[in-house]
């Protein structure tokens, strides 16, 4: 008798639907046989293979798997439906939950949101993985390392014509701008633009990614006297389309009259070069009075930037190489020997806080890592808040768990149901948590000086983001109150004699998870308090100098007779006290440094000083300190100069008044005799050290008017009516410019705009954190007191006061505090500390900070139990012993 | 429309049941067809075919007895039911219906 080929009827067995396989093989040994008759063993086996495979069909394959459809559906209706059931019969618990999860997953998904934000930052330009900004790196023997974003005006050309393969592009962003138009009938439309007008060389659209909505990308910078504006800047200006106004004619600061040559889309608010008005290279001069005509080699700005595309002809690495003959053959060996040029990626232009970009505006990636661990650990307290009511629950479904478990319900189903049941709580707690992140984002619009919105259907990462949390929150806050429920014993937990307290490693599980949450909170806490106390002290008068109630406004460029017409009509307008014109107030952004040179200060040595224009009037306006000689006198240009006491100790001098007289020069051309030591006062934010100063009544720099007005006494409708009466002189002086004015307290307060975000930052989401761990806690303590009544009753039967149950309660959570603190504490100082490091005037780390934190937590949480066990403590004892 | 949906293979198949009337099985189902219709017919598709005619309820089956000849495998034997009765005899009658109604010059 000859066989068919085993393994394909072992095949055949394997995949044939069990209820047919017999028949079906015992017809295709029929036809095998008489094949094997009639065609020959050979052929038969060739057509049996071939049979075989012809059955290999839907209907005859079995399913996969066990062969045995179970339909789960009705089990999982059934999980929701208990889900749903012990949600209502414990609303508070349900409640507590459903908000505890929902507001740490409206706060993660915010911190996600801020973190996308600022890691998105220029990543949509074509060119973002090989250009780069060249910013210069400076060694200083004594004064250590700096870096430098501005550069010189001809560098792109020179760097275009050295190297080929790559390109250059320079860039000027003005400070702010005047744009005036006019219109068919001749009247002017004057707009102040604090941001976004910017020149730039003609290949910048080449570089940067720009939507261009009408005009050529190649040839819109290329003459000068052209401009690109915005389609939002076209509406603006003109009240018309971008396809209209092209041709049409901006004037900025009323010198530079500029014809729009193209109209592109706003870019995204994810750029560090937000330009909406972009003139053509030339036409600077409009804005920055040192461009010349652009071929002075010796004039840096930090507004001017330049940005290198690499190619695979000329990368970055040969570049570098190549940067420092380039440096020594433009600028001098003698800057080559202490300065180089290095390449920054324009991925790094949003993080790298060693310089600044066009936003002023960078965020380390320390800081950013500081906010995501925040956003964790305001989901893992949320969690914990959850696990903690969940195995306190645990008890009262016991009853529901050995029915389950006598009737069969395995251990790991049990697991599944718990875990459905949470990943369904957690689940609407999403819901809630988006609207919550979406309330959150419109608050904090304010503060992160960005919009961000959920865009959940828009955006799938974010949608992908909330399963994910969704999924893990579930996951992680399920699985240990699973375990503990599916591990309880039936027939005790049916009995009713299965007792928390049986168990203590499930308490000390939850001490140590009150613990963590009180640590988080803590450690939020400690870090408000010391950004506060360090902003305090940023806005606090430590500058050294007077900021109160003084006025200033930039003066357009005009002659020296104007400016003194302007003082003089300022000094009589009633409540002005005191007018001083100069380059700008003592701190400012704005600063001229040069090289100062003098016979103390030997040739290797290089000491820079902080150049400040001022008159007769400055001293006193400011109340700066003179402590040694003379004001400044009322003529210009006599070379005569009123340092800081730093200078003098600089220059070698151990007392102020031996430096009068002695002469330095500056800026290598320059000689200044000093005449007046003031003592020292901050010239730059409080982030950095105090540097050598001089005062000069120097002819030129004089971009700034400061006007002290009369304050005391007077109420805000007449200190109204003087800034009204300045507006009126300065329109009859000056009509073609804005009066634009700040109060100088407000310009200093926006230097410390990042550390008051921070602050502000720190200060909602500490907030949030506490209140998810008072939410945890007054679950625990009206649990513990539904535990307790009974013991509560006799404990009162036989003579307790309320003091002494209070402390019941009261007791356990003070050690938990106390505990947590001392993990706590070295934590925060640790990483307070490191945040100060940025900042070279600190405040004092005190331990009264510390102290502050502790109290703050403790008040808190006697609040949060207090009124639980109050009630428990004063319950009729007859109630809750009556019934048993 | 009938209420009955027989697909061609299926009505030849059913017919064929029929024909060899309680002797219906894989094997003799194909080798009737072969032999009557010319029609060359695998195991897969007749057993597919079967099957699901079984599960619309046109057929049912029984397991015969075990024979030495099919390797010790018993023979699965299909008949018709009542319904499948039914099926045949209206799918017969409307080809009737149609047939009777073609004008007779034009099949000539």
């Amino acid at each position: 008798m000859i066989d068919p080929p085993r393994l394909v009827l072992g095949f055949f067995r394997w995949f044939c639907h069990p209820d047919c396989r017999d028949d079906i093989e015992g017809d295709l040994l029929e036809i095998f046989n008489k094949n094997v008759e009639a065609k020959g063993p050979r052929k038969a086996r060739w057509l049996f293979v071939i049979g075989v495979l012809k059955l290999f069909r839907p209907g005859i394959v079995r399913p996969p798997g066990s062969g045995r459809y179970l339909n789960r559906y009705g089990m999982f209706k059934n999980y929701l439906f208990t889900a749903f059931r012990n949600m209502k019969r414990e609303k508070l618990f349900a409640f507590m939950n459903i908000t505890g999860l929902a507001i740490g997953i409206g706060c993660g998904f915010v911190i996600y949101k801020i973190i996308t934000h600022e890691t998105s930052f220029d990543a949509y330009h074509k060119n973002y993985k090989n250009t780069y900004r060249l910013i210069t790196e400076f060694n200083h023997p004594q004064y250590g390392t700096g870096w430098s974003e501005g550069q010189i005006h001809p560098l792109g050309e020179a760097l275009r014509n050295d190297f080929p393969g790559i390109d250059a592009v320079m860039t000027y962003y003005a400070t702010d701008a005047q744009v005036s138009i006019v219109d068919k009938d001749g009247t002017v439309d004057r707009f102040h633009e604090y941001k976004g007008v910017a020149y730039a060389e003609p290949n910048f659209f080449k570089i940067f990614d720009y939507d261009f909505i009408i005009g050529d990308p190649d040839k819109a910078l290329v003459n000068k006297g052209s401009v690109v504006i915005t389609e939002s800047l076209a509406m603006k200006y003109f009240k018309q389309p971008a396809s209209e106004v092209v041709g049409k004619i901006i004037t900025i600061n009323n010198v530079a009259p500029l014809q729009v040559t193209a109209v592109v889309a706003d870019p995204p608010s994810t750029t560090d070069l937000p330009f909406t008005l972009i003139g053509s290279y030339k036409d600077q001069p409009a804005s920055n009075p040192y461009f010349h005509d652009g071929t002075d080699w010796n004039e840096y700005n930090s507004n001017t930037n330049c940005y290198v595309v690499t190619s695979e002809t000329m990368p970055a690495e040969r570049l570098t190489q190549l940067l420092p003959d380039f440096l020594s053959k433009y600028c001098g060996k003698e800057r080559a020997s202490f300065a180089k040029y290095i390449l920054q990626p324009l991925s790094e232009l949003h993080y790298d806080t060693r310089v600044s970009n066009y936003n002023k505006r960078m965020i380390s990636k320390t800081m950013l890592g500081v906010i995501g661990a925040v956003g964790f650990f305001l989901v893992i307290s949320a969690c914990i808040n959850f696990i903690n009511m969940s195995t306190a629950q645990a008890i009262k479904r016991a009853k529901e768990i050995g029915v389950r478990k006598s009737l069969g319900v395995k251990k790991g189903q049990l697991i599944g149901q718990f875990l459905s049941e949470t990943i369904f709580i957690s689940f609407l707690s999403a819901i809630v948590g988006v609207i919550i992140a979406q309330f959150l984002l419109m608050l904090l619009e304010g503060i992160l000086g960005y919009q961000l919105s959920v865009q959940l259907l828009k955006n799938p990462n974010e949608l992908l983001f909330i399963i994910i949390m969704v999924i893990g929150i579930g996951l992680l806050s399920g699985f240990y109150p699973a375990l503990v429920m599916a591990g309880m014993n039936p027939i005790k937990a049916l009995k009713n004699s299965l007792t928390v307290h049986g168990s203590s490693g499930l308490m000390s599980l939850r001490r140590t998870l009150v613990v963590v949450q009180f640590i988080i909170s803590q450690v939020l806490i400690i870090g408000t308090i010391v950004a506060g106390q360090q902003m305090n002290y940023f806005l606090g008068n430590n500058e050294g100098f007077n900021k109160d109630a003084v006025l200033v406004a930039r003066i357009p460029r005009t002659t020296p007779e104007k400016r003194e017409a302007l003082k003089t009509v300022m000094e009589q307008q009633p409540g002005v006290e005191i007018v001083s014109l100069s380059c700008a107030s003592p701190m400012a952004n704005f600063r001229v440094e040069n090289e100062i040179e003098h016979p103390s200060i030997t040739a290797d040595q290089r000491v820079g000083g902080n150049l400040k224009t001022a008159d007769e009037n400055y001293i006193d306006l400011f109340h700066l300190k003179l402590i040694a000689g003379r004001n400044l006198p009322r003529e210009k240009d006599t070379y005569e100069a009123v340092v800081n006491r730093k200078l003098t100790e600089t220059l070698g001098y151990s007392s102020p008044e031996q430096a009068l007289g002695d002469k330095f020069k500056y800026s290598g051309d320059m000689e200044f005799t000093i005449i007046g030591v003031v003592e020292d006062f901050h010239t730059v934010s409080l982030h950095q050290p105090i540097e050598n100063t001089l005062l000069s009544n120097l002819p030129w720099n004089i971009f700034e008017i400061a006007m002290k007005v009369n304050m005391s006494g007077r109420n805000f409708s007449e200190i109204q009516g003087t800034v009204n009466g300045i507006k009126t002189e300065w329109d009859k002086l000056f009509p073609e410019t804005i009066f634009d004015y700040t109060f100088l307290d407000q310009q200093i307060a926006r230097m410390y705009e990042n550390e008051r975000k921070t602050s502000q930052l720190f200060q909602i989401f500490s907030a949030v954190a506490i209140f998810i761990g008072c939410l945890g806690l007054y679950g625990l303590v009206s649990y513990m007191a539904n535990q307790k009544t009974k013991e509560i009753g006799i404990r009162k039967v036989l003579g307790a006061s309320t003091g002494s149950i209070f402390s019941i309660f009261s007791k356990e959570m003070l050690v938990l505090v106390v505990v947590a603190f001392l993990i706590a504490a070295p934590i925060g100082w640790y990483v307070m500390k490191n945040w100060l490091q940025g900042f070279e005037y600190q405040v004092e780390l005190s331990s009264l900070f510390f102290m502050v934190a502790l109290g703050i937590t403790i008040g808190i949480a006697f609040l949060t139990i207090g009124y639980k066990a109050i009630v428990a403590s004063y319950a009729n004892p007859v109630d809750s012993l009556r019934s048993e | 429309m009938s209420k009955y949906q027989l697909g061609e293979f299926e009505e030849v198949v059913l017919l064929t049941v029929a024909i060899l009337n309680g002797e219906a099985y894989g094997v003799s189902i194909i080798e009737e067809i072969e032999k009557r219709l010319k029609r060359k017919v695998s195991l897969g598709a007749m057993q597919t075919s079967l099957r699901r005619l079984e599960d619309k309820g046109f057929l049912k089956s029984e397991l015969g007895e075990a024979t030495k000849v099919r390797g010790g495998k018993a023979k699965r034997y299909f008949s018709l039911t009542n319904y499948g009765k039914k099926a045949l005899r209206e799918s017969k009658e409307q080809r009737m219906g149609l047939w009777n109604a073609v004008p007779e010059f034009v099949l000539n």
